[in-house]
């Protein structure tokens, strides 16, 4: 499963697709892609940035988006100094 | 007795009151209700935001988290440097070949709850360390710090154009207050008054006896609220002790902790008497003005 989640303050809003039926054209699959990919965007023109994290724990900058990719993504809303 | 044409007179008067008081329950029973449903919208948020932190730590930042109350984050830009996120403090300490720092970054959405926030710091400071580092205040040994307690709340009225009782209070129990230089903390005001330092980080727990009358002043300086000449026990305080104000009168400028029970360590987190006290009547007329803007627009 590939997981998209920004946070916010519900704690999280999250959004969960299989790649393996997204490449099958599953039509849940697409709608969910379709779901994160708009909430990818607008998080970032208002200044989000989004990480994926790896299996051993550390994180990356995600620069692009591939859906079809086993995934665990999450959004940190625009920070600034406290 | 009460004769025909006085009860004539005086029943219109008490339905008036049965009224007045019926409708008065009402609001009130709606404000505990919206305030109840908030409550609870909170703290699903809060336990939603543990679970999704917890998923992502590694089992010894779990573990460091359960044991010490905090996970630590090595830089991969500076060597031998180390980012200590804390569970209940409001800042990352920042520990480096001795020297001591700490540093606060957090989303401009102030809504987000504590537990995601800390998240956010692992991931940015693994993944955007520099970004990060430019982003956040710092504050080194010993600096002063402005009391991080209003700014949340400054903030956030500013944002909303109103006061959300709990809202201020969750933002205000991330009380910090100013520390000058250690030197010249010193270690005891008075016999009753004592003051321990935690360690060289500055920050400071004051020990005084109920009963110990405590004032300081408030004052708004555009964004952000002022706290100043914080007096305890007739004795000036070189640091906006982090004290607790309970019970206060609605106008009056003093602190005074109630009853006279023995020596006790006080947290001063305000509370929303406190807030409402002190800092709505201050910040009253800025609400008004956001308010008028807004609808301007």
């Amino acid at each position: 499963m590939a997981t998209l989640r920004i946070l916010n303050r519900t704690g999280d809003t999250a959004i969960a697709w299989s790649p393996d039926k997204l490449l099958t054209g599953d039509a849940e699959a697409l709608a969910a892609v379709q779901e994160a990919e708009r909430i990818l965007t607008e998080a970032r023109s208002q200044g989000a940035t989004a990480f994926r994290v790896l299996p051993d724990g550390e994180a990356e900058r995600l620069e692009g988006f591939d859906p079809t990719q086993e995934q665990d993504i999450i959004i940190v809303p625009r920070i600034a100094g406290g | 007795m009460v004769n025909r044409e006085q009860k004539r007179m005086i029943l219109p008067t008490i339905d008036a009151e049965i009224s007045r008081r019926q409708a008065a329950e009402a609001v009130a029973g709606a404000r505990r209700s919206a305030a109840l449903q908030a409550q609870q919208q909170r703290d699903s948020a809060h336990t939603r935001a543990w679970t999704t932190l917890y998923d992502h730590l590694t089992d010894a930042e779990r573990l460091s988290l359960l044991q010490h109350g905090y996970f630590e984050v090595p830089s991969k830009l500076h060597k031998g440097r180390v980012y200590r996120v804390p569970q209940t403090d409001r800042f990352v300490r920042v520990f480096d070949t001795g020297k001591q720092l700490r540093i606060c970054v957090r989303p401009e959405d102030s809504s987000v709850p504590w537990p995601d926030v800390m998240l956010a710091y692992k991931l940015g400071l693994q993944a955007d360390e520099e970004r990060w580092l430019a982003t956040a205040n710092k504050w080194g040994e010993g600096d002063s710090i402005i009391a991080e307690a209003v700014l949340p709340l400054a903030h956030t009225i500013i944002q909303r154009g109103l006061i959300d009782r709990d809202q201020a209070l969750t933002a205000l129990e991330t009380t910090a207050f100013m520390v000058p230089p250690l030197p010249r903390v010193p270690r005891t005001l008075s016999n009753d008054v004592n003051i321990t330092l935690n360690g060289s980080d500055g920050f400071a727990t004051v020990t005084i006896p109920r009963g110990t009358s405590i004032s300081a002043t408030f004052r708004w300086a555009g964004d952000s609220l002022d706290v100043s000449d914080v007096v305890i026990a007739g004795e000036r305080m070189p640091y906006f002790a982090d004290v607790c104000m309970e019970e206060i009168a609605p106008d009056d400028p003093t602190l005074d902790v109630p009853g006279t029970e023995a020596c006790e360590s006080f947290t001063l987190t305000p509370t929303v008497s406190a807030v409402q006290n002190f800092i709505t009547p201050t910040i009253a007329e800025r609400i008004r003005q956001t308010e008028q803007g807004r609808a301007r627009d």
